[in-house]
């Protein structure tokens, strides 16, 4: 079973896309804030991780750098879910080295597939 | 050359210096009757004249023992005149014998004036022109001696003298004359001008101001007299204007400057002009003033200006609210989205209240949205100035005890809302809507931008002018960086994360609290959390 690593400030949005997931089969980790999240990526070694760009306390580029910084963490895919809609924004996500790049509100759909696909790719990276 | 070809009687120049002698038909003066009377007697001549040539006539000014009608009629026509002569030619005319002197043995005077012996010497004035000429006429042959030529001579010279008296007299009469029309034309120019010109002494007292001053300003010249400059000047600018006068006396002409005036009536009028000073002796005598009113100019540019800083102002808005709605409504849409779709797809296995807490989901959302457009609207009615104050008399506890209890029911829930009233005012002048605003929106502040379970205080405090809220929460606080434009409309703090808003709560309370002429302050540590601290005047007069 994947383990997925849910970084995202807002409650509702965060308990929504938990229930989807663990609907759809997948093991859940879930971080308020962006501190808290970067712990839980390098301790627990998650499958993919799925970050708001906007968080109170250490934001979502910030997330993405430390953690391709690490040795253990750089392979990890990434996932940006944010309500940063421009195109720099996404633009920004991507060369920092994110895999995917969903803009809210997401569709189940596309959230799906970007999930599909990021794993799809590790998998065929291993 | 045609000059001399031309009758020199008729020269303009010498015409000319006779009328500025003015002395043509004047009355006999003394002066001159007791030179023509030395001169018969010394000389031993029965007649004596001093005779102007005028174009077609010589006129006596004076004469001696001339039988009428002449002596009566104290002129002649050329036809009678020896003085012609002495004039054309600007030499004296010594004549023994008019009957053989061929000049003049046919002149009439020979016949009717009864001349025949004539010694005349020319008139001439400082600047050249013969005048006409002073002579001698004996009324038989005779030989007139060197001697009798020479006191002739001095004679005509005293005459002469007598004749440039006048015309000195007359030219300083006339520069007079002159002086008072230019001075009064002056005067008429600066009483109908539309600028507002003074002179005042060097002490700043008024020696002067023109009609367009007086309208303007509402004084008399009379009242005027008894003022000084700096009565006139705005308070705050006495420093500038005496340091304005202070290079003018120094010899400097301010060449611009910018001034408030203060009319009779209290009116401020803006002018701008220039201000020298008048040296005598190298002592400042008067400095002054000229001035126009600009304040209707300074009325409409800075209406102008704040129309086009208006426009800016509601297209930055604009610009700011497409960004802001672009992005913060995304947030609740992902909520009614994922919540919508959750229940679409794998609801029907989920117990009621599961349903049911992804209603109430979808519900919040869709209220935080409104809530935000709302706002926007409150906002826009605000930037266009249609924002009432309407005070009406309201008990200030109970209206926050009650508000502080909404709030505990909704968006407070899950906080500990503290309300103290240490000093009420149940006759407080406030508009309440407005009122309703400032305290909702930081209080919803407060509990969203703070942990679950953390406090939030509410104090009310009235002194007697005064009513005075603070709210306090132990939230995120506000990093340094934003709090200067905290309360402009779109703006959020850096550390807001996903937590909904639009940024236009603060703006809303600011203009609120400035409609009722009231202050707001905030003190925060991020972090540590915030106070908000608001006061409002309690007399309901707005601002």
């Amino acid at each position: 079973m994947k383990t997925i690593l849910v970084i995202e400030d807002d409650e509702f949005i965060r308990d929504n896309i938990s229930a989807l997931l663990d609907a759809e089969g997948f093991n859940v980790m879930e971080a308020e804030g962006g501190r808290g999240g970067l712990e839980l990526a390098r301790g627990s070694r998650p499958d993919l991780v799925l970050c708001d760009i906007m968080l109170p306390d250490l934001d979502g580029y910030s997330v993405l750098a430390e953690l391709r910084a690490d040795s253990a963490g750089a392979s990890i895919p990434f996932l940006f879910l944010t309500a940063k809609a421009e195109p720099r924004d996404q633009q920004q996500g991507l060369q920092l080295g994110a895999d995917q790049y969903i803009t809210k509100p997401y569709t189940r759909r596309n959230l799906l597939a970007a999930i599909r696909t990021c794993l799809g790719n590790q998998a065929s990276s291993v | 050359m045609p000059h001399t070809l031309a009758n020199p009687l008729h020269n303009p120049a010498r015409l000319e210096a006779l009328r500025r002698a003015g002395l043509l038909d004047t009355p006999p003066e003394e002066a001159f009757d007791r030179l023509t009377r030395l001169a018969s007697k010394i000389l031993h001549a029965p007649i004596s004249i001093v005779s102007l040539v005028d174009e077609d006539r010589q006129f006596f000014k004076s004469e001696i023992g001339l039988s009428e009608p002449w002596a009566s009629r104290r002129q002649t026509p050329l036809s009678h005149s020896f003085c012609q002569h002495a004039v054309a030619t600007g030499q004296p005319l010594i004549i023994g014998d008019a009957r053989e002197h061929p000049l003049v043995q046919g002149n009439l005077g020979i016949p009717n004036l009864g001349i025949i012996a004539y010694a005349g010497i020319p008139l001439i004035s400082r600047d050249g022109q013969p005048l006409g000429s002073f002579c001698v006429i004996d009324k038989q042959p005779r030989v007139w001696s060197d001697e009798e030529i020479e006191i002739l001579k001095d004679l005509a010279a005293s005459v002469m003298t007598e004749i440039e008296l006048r015309t000195a007299i007359r030219d300083a009469e006339r520069a007079v004359e002159q002086l008072h029309e230019s001075r009064t034309q002056l005067q008429d120019l600066f009483d109908n001008a539309t600028d507002l010109i003074q002179s005042a002494a060097p002490d700043g007292r008024f020696l002067y101001v023109n009609r367009a001053w007086q309208e303007t300003l509402g004084y008399t010249s009379e009242e005027a007299a008894g003022l000084s400059v700096f009565d006139i000047i705005h308070p705050d600018q006495r420093q500038y204007c005496l340091a304005l006068l202070q290079s003018a006396m120094d010899g400097q002409t301010v060449e611009w400057a910018e001034v408030t005036f203060i009319a009779k009536d209290g009116r401020s009028i803006a002018v701008e002009g220039n201000v020298n000073c008048r040296f005598e002796n190298g002592q400042p005598a008067a400095t002054r003033g000229i001035f126009r009113d600009i304040t209707v100019r300074k009325r409409a540019e800075a209406e102008v200006r704040r129309a086009i800083e208006k426009e800016k102002e509601l297209g930055e808005l604009k610009l700011r609210f497409v960004s802001m709605a672009s992005h913060e409504f995304r947030t609740p849409l992902s909520v009614i989205l994922s919540s919508a779709e959750l229940l679409e797809n794998y609801g029907d296995g989920w117990p009621t209240e599961k349903k049911t807490q992804h209603y109430r989901r979808i519900e919040t959302s869709v209220e935080n949205m409104t809530h935000m457009l709302d706002n926007v609207l409150i906002i826009g009615k605000a930037e266009a100035g249609k924002l009432q104050f309407t005070p009406a008399s309201l008990d200030l506890e109970a209206f926050c005890r009650d508000l502080a209890e909404e709030i505990r029911l909704s968006v407070g829930r899950e906080h500990e809302i503290l309300f103290e009233c240490v000093a009420g005012c149940a006759d407080a002048r406030v508009d309440e809507r407005l009122l309703r605003q400032v305290l909702t929106n930081l209080l919803s502040n407060a509990v969203k931008y703070s942990p679950k379970g953390s406090q939030v205080r509410f104090t009310l405090r009235c002194d007697a002018d005064c009513a005075v809220f603070d709210v306090q929460d132990r939230g995120l606080g506000i990093p340094a960086d934003d709090q200067p434009r905290l309360f402009e409309s779109f703006h959020r703090a850096k550390n807001v994360g996903s937590i909904p808003g639009t940024g236009l709560g603060l703006s809303i309370v600011k203009k609120s609290v400035d409609l009722h002429g009231g202050e707001i302050t905030f003190a925060s540590q991020p972090g540590a959390g915030s106070t908000f601290t608001v006061s409002v005047p309690l007399d309901g007069n707005g601002k």
